[in-house]
This record gives structure tokens, C-alpha cells and sequence, in this order.
């Protein structure tokens, strides 16, 4: 409501803020998941009432179709479902394990999104997420014994516009707010540092279920300053498992590719369990239950490291890649942390003190190490930040020009927030609108990077060819988001902007979704909701009610009657339990109480001895 | 100044409460909600003093403490438009930083405050013993068979033609130091292409 907009900043810059909830951190991991909250810097891990600190990443849909979290208690269950966030059909083929998900074949053309099917349903990778959100809020909120409504979300350093999106919306549909995206590698440089008070430049060396990050921090007292990250958003121990199921199904005269998708998947879970047992012995056995009878193999530690060779290197690779963009040796990094299951394997823990030219730390929770490093930012995010963390873009931001080819308009490893912009002109006389493709990677042709969306530019003066400058303004904000403005130069006129994103759900889709709340099966997002615009409504009628006390003269007495009866017919309002009924009522409240806000606004300003109303 | 001059402020009254302010301050003096970036050199941006030399260890405190200030992180839950001033200005200042910490992309700024624009090549090409060296190079660089040669060769002249320039601003010799600030360019360049070659 506009009569909010003239308070004074600081005393009711949020309407929650006496009763909000609490805030935590929270790793939404490929293969598990971690919350943990924060006190004067010390933060630690929420566990689940039997005392699990880590809540495995599963989803598993009962007969009725309601979701159970993190135990895999029926045929119809999800596993690893960040591997999806953010996907397209196109990225799905390259993913390795992309024949263990059930995914839905009812998609339309245009339709570029990844939907995994439920039942009868599809269902997108953010509603499954959220579910394990919701878990770990739930979670949260029994150790707290309080409500939590707020969130600080960690990321994988090198997940792309659309799979950062897609994550927020995940909270968002859990009912939470992100306050902000942080990078993990980022996270458990934090944790790390501030629990070691050390300082230097330092390796993080992240490979988790389905994602390796590599970024290099320079730490000094209070400043946590990642000089530049490295990473593949598709490789991690998903990934080892497939090769290892690949290899040992051979063997059989398999392929996983003739199994059911549930199948696949339970499958890779065995071949897991027998993986985490060669951390600590040279050779296990796993059993395959068929119909036609069960299929036994042994696995050798060595085996296991000739599997997962290639990948290991790869790592090294784009390790090796980041020293070079900043121009360092390996002995000049101070130490280097191991984060993510995956780091668990003897191989790749050699592999990467032979690369840095040292052991890596032993005394670190690779587990639990990034959310607690969430959990140290949102307590410094909601009670004042004493420590300065200064992140980079992992990947290359541009725009389509001629040729198919792309400008880099904010290359990677830039400190974000960053804002750049370009100019573009008009190619015919008298145009007023032209078309810009954005675009996200490293390579040079358009077809090699990811699309992020097409912007259309409309209203600009009809000019000759050439004459009219567009200004575009990119701005990757401090959760490594994208937003863009424009504004034709030579008449100043602002233009519109239509966005429309590759991939991703649009606001109309999150309000189905939310409106439809059929994952929940329960109304309780209904009644969030409803609560919510109570709210609202009771903060409106409470400024409203205060104005008519002391604002009293800019009314005459017909205006003030009807506004005093509008209070009133307010407070009944605030009985219902319909949310229609509460929301139509605030838009009329809105209505019907503009002309007096614009009389507060002019008559504020007048005091100010401005008298001018700015725009 | 084409950085700075995309946040020029269309007036210098608070957005929030319109009492007057000036542009070297962030905040408003009345109401302390933080200000759209006012368009300023990248020294001034950081509290710099406007020369040419410049310890790292200085600009990087000076970068920090101005990011302390400005960085969103600082402003979670405020009004969307106060967010807005703080994405735009740790933008700025991270600009600043990164143009600063580069010694040609200093060299280039210091010149441009001053007035002369270096982003332009066309002058270079009229520097005739600056296109025979370039044609010496390009085939030194072809036909070597001593790569490692060739690097510390590019490495030591690069390094040499930065004392130079850093001697030639500093005693104000402006259109030298322009002449220097191109044959940088051009080796820089070459090096990197070099280096991207040799991996």
C-alpha cells in the first residue's frame, strides 16, 4: 500500500521484522543435505531428532502420491535431483546419469524445461527440492523451537543463471526467504577461516555427488577474497558411480540402459555403499537383486581408480587453470581444504596433493562444512556483517552479435556485484524495437554457450539508421544474479524490457505451483498464504488508522467518514479465512486511499520546504 | 570516463527524504539511506589521491574499506531502492579496483582524467618505429624455436617499458607517456597471446 512509502527508513523498513523467525544456512547437496544455525559466530548442525546430521537428498513418493524425504521407501523415488536444477533438454543429454531419472515425457514443443513424472503428474526439479527444503526447515525449526522463515542457500561455485534461479525458487516454494546465494566453495572457506583464524591465499577443492568446484581464496582479517573459481557443474561421485555400474554390468552382458529408470537408480545406490567401502579397504562386493536371480561382483580399489581416472584429471585440469588465471604457483597457496563426499577417496586426495604440492587439511568436515559457513553468513547478514566476503562470476556474460558469435560484455572471475554496459544501435530507419539474446559460457559461438533469455527493446524514437544509442545495463547482483535495464541515449527515453527466460519458471508458474500445493497435500502453503496477506492487510488498516488521528486536516469530512467506515469494514475482513477476499480487500484499500497518500506525500514534502513533488 | 559516467545522477537531492547532498558522499546526511553513485574518477571513487604511482597494498585497503561500506551484504534488509544504490555502488567500486590494480589500465585512466584517450588505436599506427618493432616481433615470435627465450625476452621488456612510463607520468611527460602506453599494448598483448599458445 502506498501510505507505507513515507515512513521514516529504519523504523518499519519490514513488517515482520519484530516477530521474525530465525535464520540458518543451509547445503542443498546432490546426495545429502545440511542445515545448521549460527550464534556469535559459532555454528553448528541441526540434526533430525534421531540425531542424523545429514539428511540424504532422496525424495520417495508414496501409493497417494505424498512425498516422504530422505529414505528411499517406494518405487517412485527421486534421487539426486540437483543434478536437474536448472537443466534443459539439451544439457539433460550430456549428463551422465540421465537414464536414472523417471522423466516425463508429456512436454510440448516449446516446452524446454526438464519435468520429472509422478504418478500421473509432472513435477519439476524445484518442487522436489523444495521438499527437501521443507524437510530441513521443518527440522530447523524443532531444534529451534521456533519459527524459520529466512535463509542463507549455498550454490555450487559454478551452477548457471537458470540452476541458481531455479534453487531460490525451490526455497521460495518451501516458504522460505533467500537473503542470499552463496558459492560454496565460498561457505567452507568461511567456516574454515574463521574457526582457524588463518590467513593467506587458500585452495578449496570441492567435489561433491554431482558437481566440482575449485576456487582460491585470499584470506585476511575479516576479508574472505575468492580471486577466482574453476569448476564442472556435471561432475562429481554420481558420476563415478555410473562408470562403475557401466563397468561391472558389462561384465554380465548388461547395460544399465536396459533397466527401468527406479531400477538404474536403485541400483547406483549399491554401487555407492560398495564405493564409500573402498575409502577403507582394497576390495568389496556388491549384489544386483534381479527377477532372474541376483548378480554378484567384487570391485578392486584399483579398479575403482582406473574408472574414475579421467575425471580426477579433469579436476586437476581446471586446478591447474585457476593458479594460471591469477598467476600462481602451487607453493604459493597456504593450504588447501577438501570439501564434498567425494574427497573422501584415497585417489583423489593424492591427486590433489600431488597438483598443490601439499596434503591437503585432515581436520575438516567435509560434510558439514559449507553449511556451516551459510549458517556464519546469515547470522552476519541479519545481525550486522563484521566480515567482508567479496565473490566472483563464474562464468562469462554476453550477447549475441552478428555471425552468431558472442561479446563477453562481463567476463568470468569479475567481483560481483558488477554492472557494465553496452551500446547498441538501430540497423534501419525508423526502428523502434530490436531483439537481444543473452547469453552465458566461455566459448565463442552462441551455439556452444547456454541461452539465458531474449530481451526485447521497444519505444525507441524512430531515428535514422545508426543514430539511436541503446544503453543496456547488465547488473550481476551479489547472488551472482542477472538483471538488465535500458535507456535510449540521445532522448534519454527510458525503454521496456520483456524478458523471457530460456529456462526457468516464470511468476505465473510459481503461483500455480503454489496455489496448486499438490506436493504438499495439505493446505498449509494455502494458509501461509492467507496469514500473509492478513498481515498485510493489518499493517495497511494499522497506518491507515494512524493517519486518520494525525492527518486529520487533509480530509474533509465526507472523505474522512468514508475512510473511518473503510477501517472498520477492514477489521471484519481480517476474520476471513478466504485470501481472495483479504487480497481484493487490500486492493480497495489501495484504491480508495491513494488520493490521501498523494496529499501525505505532497504535504510531507512541503515541510521539507522542497515543495516539489520528485518523481 | 566512460565507466563511471553510466551512474550519473540526474540531480543531488536524497532519493528518500530530498535534502540536499554532495556528491562525494555515500549516505545522506539527514536520513543516512545510501545514495545512487555519483559519477567520479576511479580514484576519487576510492579516496585515492589522483597520481599515477600507487602501492597495491594501499589499493587493496582502500578497496576493502569501501566495499565495508557499500556491499550489498551490508543492506539486507532494507527498502529495495536503498538495495538497488548498493549493488550499483559495490559495482563501481569493484570497476574502480579493477582498473586500478592493472598498471595500463591506470596508465590509461590517469591519461584519460587528464584528457587524452588512449582506447583508440588510430594514433598508433602513425607511430612508424612502433609498427617496425611490431614487425620485427610477430616474426621473432613465429619463427623462434626458444619459447621460454622469447617469453622472459616479452617479460623483461614489458617490465622495463612500466618503469619507464611510471617515471614519464610522473614527470609529466604526457604524449611519451602516451607513445609508451601503446608499445605496452601491443606487447602485453602479444605475451598474452604467447602465453595462451604455449598451453
Amino acid at each position: 500500500m502506498r501510505l507505507l512509502q513515507i515512513h521514516e527508513p529504519g523504523q518499519t523498513p519490514d513488517l515482520h521484522e519484530e516477530g521474525r523467525g530465525y535464520v540458518v544456512g543451509i547445503d542443498l547437496g546432490t546426495t545429502n543435505s545440511v542445515v545448521a544455525y549460527s550464534e556469535e559466530q559459532m555454528p553448528r548442525t541441526l540434526s533430525s531428532e534421531s540425531g542424523a546430521s545429514l539428511l540424504p537428498s532422496i525424495v520417495s513418493f508414496q501409493e497417494d502420491l505424498q512425498p516422504k524425504v530422505g529414505e528411499a521407501s517406494s518405487p517412485l523415488t527421486i534421487r539426486s535431483v540437483k543434478r536437474l536444477m536448472g537443466l534443459g533438454r539439451k544439457e539433460l543429454e550430456q549428463l551422465q546419469s540421465s537414464h536414472s531419472f523417471h522423466l516425463s515425457e508429456d512436454i510440448s514443443e516449446d516446452d524446454s524445461l526438464v519435468y520429472l513424472k509422478v504418478g500421473d503428474r509432472r513435477v519439476t526439479p524445484q518442487e522436489v527440492s523444495a521438499e527437501i527444503l521443507r524437510d530441513l526447515k521443518k527440522r530447523a525449526e524443532v531444534q529451534l523451537e521456533g519459527n524459520v522463515d529466512r535463509c542463507v542457500l549455498t550454490v555450487p561455485a559454478h551452477f548457471d543463471e537458470a540452476a541458481r534461479k531455479a534453487t531460490k525458487d525451490a526455497a521460495k516454494l518451501a516458504g522460505m526467504e533467500v537473503l542470499r546465494l552463496i558459492n560454496e566453495p565460498t561457505a567452507a572457506a568461511l567456516a574454515y577461516g574463521l574457526e582457524n583464524g588463518v590467513e593467506g591465499i587458500y585452495a578449496v577443492y570441492d567435489l561433491g555427488g554431482g558437481t566440482f568446484d575449485v576456487s582460491l581464496l585470499k584470506l585476511q582479517k575479516g576479508v574472505f577474497q575468492v580471486l577466482a573459481t574453476g569448476g564442472d557443474p556435471a561432475l562429481g561421485g554420481d558420476d563415478f558411480d555410473v562408470f562403475v555400474l557401466d563397468s561391472l554390468l558389462e561384465l554380465h552382458g548388461k547395460r544399465s540402459k536396459d533397466f527401468a529408470p527406479s531400477t538404474v537408480s536403485s541400483f547406483l545406490s549399491i554401487v555407492r555403499c560398495g564405493k564409500e567401502e573402498l575409502t577403507s579397504r582394497d576390495v568389496c562386493h556388491v549384489s544386483f537383486p534381479l527377477p532372474e536371480g541376483e548378480i554378484k561382483c567384487s570391485l578392486s580399489r584399483s579398479k575403482l581408480e582406473e574408472l574414475i581416472s579421467d575425471s580426477v584429471e579433469r579436476t586437476l585440469k581446471i586446478c591447474r587453470e585457476v593458479l594460471q588465471t591469477v598467476s600462481l604457483n602451487p607453493a604459493e597457496v597456504q593450504g588447501v581444504i577438501l570439501v564434498g563426499g567425494s574427497t573422501r577417496i584415497p585417489y583423489v586426495q593424492k591427486a590433489v596433493s600431488k597438483c598443490f604440492e601439499q596434503d591437503p587439511y585432515g581436520n575438516v568436515n567435509p560434510d558439514e562444512v559449507v553449511a556451516h559457513g551459510a549458517a556464519i553468513q546469515a547470522e552476519a547478514l541479519t545481525s550486522g556483517a563484521q566480515t567482508l566476503l567479496l565473490d566472483v562470476t563464474p562464468l562469462s556474460l554476453g550477447v549475441e552479435i552478428m555471425g552468431e558469435m558472442v561479446d563477453k560484455i562481463i567476463p568470468r572471475n569479475s567481483p560481483i556485484p558488477a554492472s557494465k554496459s553496452h551500446e547498441f544501435t538501430t540497423s534501419q530507419d525508423g526502428q523502434t524495437a530490436m531483439a537481444i539474446h543473452i547469453v552465458q559460457g566461455e566459448r565463442e559461438f552462441v551455439k556452444d554457450c547456454r541461452s539465458l533469455g531474449r530481451f526485447e527493446l521497444r519505444g525507441i524514437p524512430p531515428m535514422g539508421a545508426g543514430k539511436a544509442r541503446i544503453k543496456v545495463q547488465f547488473t550481476v547482483d551479489a547472488d551472482g544474479l542477472l538483471s538488465v535495464s535500458a535507456r535510449e541515449e540521445t532522448t534519454g527515453a527510458a525503454q521496456s524490457i520483456d524478458v523471457r527466460p530460456t529456462y526457468g519458471l516464470t511468476q505465473t508458474d510459481m503461483e500455480k505451483i503454489l496455489a496448486e500445493s499438490y506436493l504438499n497435500g495439505s493446505d498449509d502453503i494455502r494458509s501461509r498464504l492467507l496469514l500473509e496477506s492478513k498481515i498485510k492487510l493489518e499493517a495497511d488498516l494499522n497506518v491507515l488508522s494512524g493517519s486518520l488521528k494525525t492527518e486529520t486536516e487533509l480530509l474533509n469530512k465526507s472523505e474522512f467518514s468514508d475512510l473511518t467506515t473503510l477501517v472498520e469494514k477492514g477489521n471484519i475482513v481480517l476474520r476471513s479465512s478466504n485470501r481472495e477476499e483479504v487480497e481484493a480487500f487490500r486492493k480497495l484499500l489501495d484504491k480508495e486511499t491513494c488520493f490521501y497518500a498523494e496529499r501525505q506525500i505532497s504535504s510531507a514534502l512541503k515541510r521539507l520546504g522542497t515543495g516539489t513533488k520528485k518523481p | 570516463m566512460s565507466h563511471s559516467a553510466n551512474f550519473l545522477q540526474s540531480n543531488l537531492d536524497c532519493w528518500f527524504c530530498q535534502a540536499p547532498i554532495e556528491a562525494s558522499h555515500l549516505t545522506c546526511p539527514e536520513c543516512a539511506s545510501l545514495q545512487e553513485p555519483a559519477a567520479m574518477d576511479h580514484f576519487q571513487r576510492l579516496f585515492l589521491s589522483v597520481q599515477y604511482e600507487l602501492e597495491m597494498a594501499q589499493l587493496e585497503r582502500a578497496y576493502f574499506e569501501e566495499q565495508a561500506k557499500v556491499h550489498p551484504d551490508q543492506f539486507v534488509g532494507k527498502t529495495d531502492r536503498e538495495k538497488n544504490c548498493a549493488v550499483a555502488h559495490s559495482s563501481c567500486v569493484n570497476e574502480a579496483y579493477a582498473i586500478l590494480k592493472d598498471p595500463l589500465k591506470r596508465a590509461q585512466h590517469f591519461l584519460a582524467i587528464k584528457g587524452i584517450d588512449t582506447t583508440e588505436a588510430g594514433d598508433s599506427l602513425r607511430d612508424v618505429e612502433l609498427l617496425e618493432e611490431m614487425m620485427i616481433w610477430n616474426e621473432k615470435v613465429h619463427e623462434s624455436a626458444s619459447r621460454e627465450g622469447i617469453d622472459h625476452e616479452l617479460r623483461l621488456k614489458i617490465e622495463k617499458g612500466f618503469s619507464t612510463l611510471s617515471r614519464t607520468l610522473s614527470g609529466s611527460d604526457l604524449p611519451q607517456a602516451v607513445k609508451i602506453i601503446y608499445r605496452l599494448k601491443y606487447y602485453t598483448k602479444l605475451l598474452d597471446d604467447f602465453s595462451l599458445r604455449k598451453h
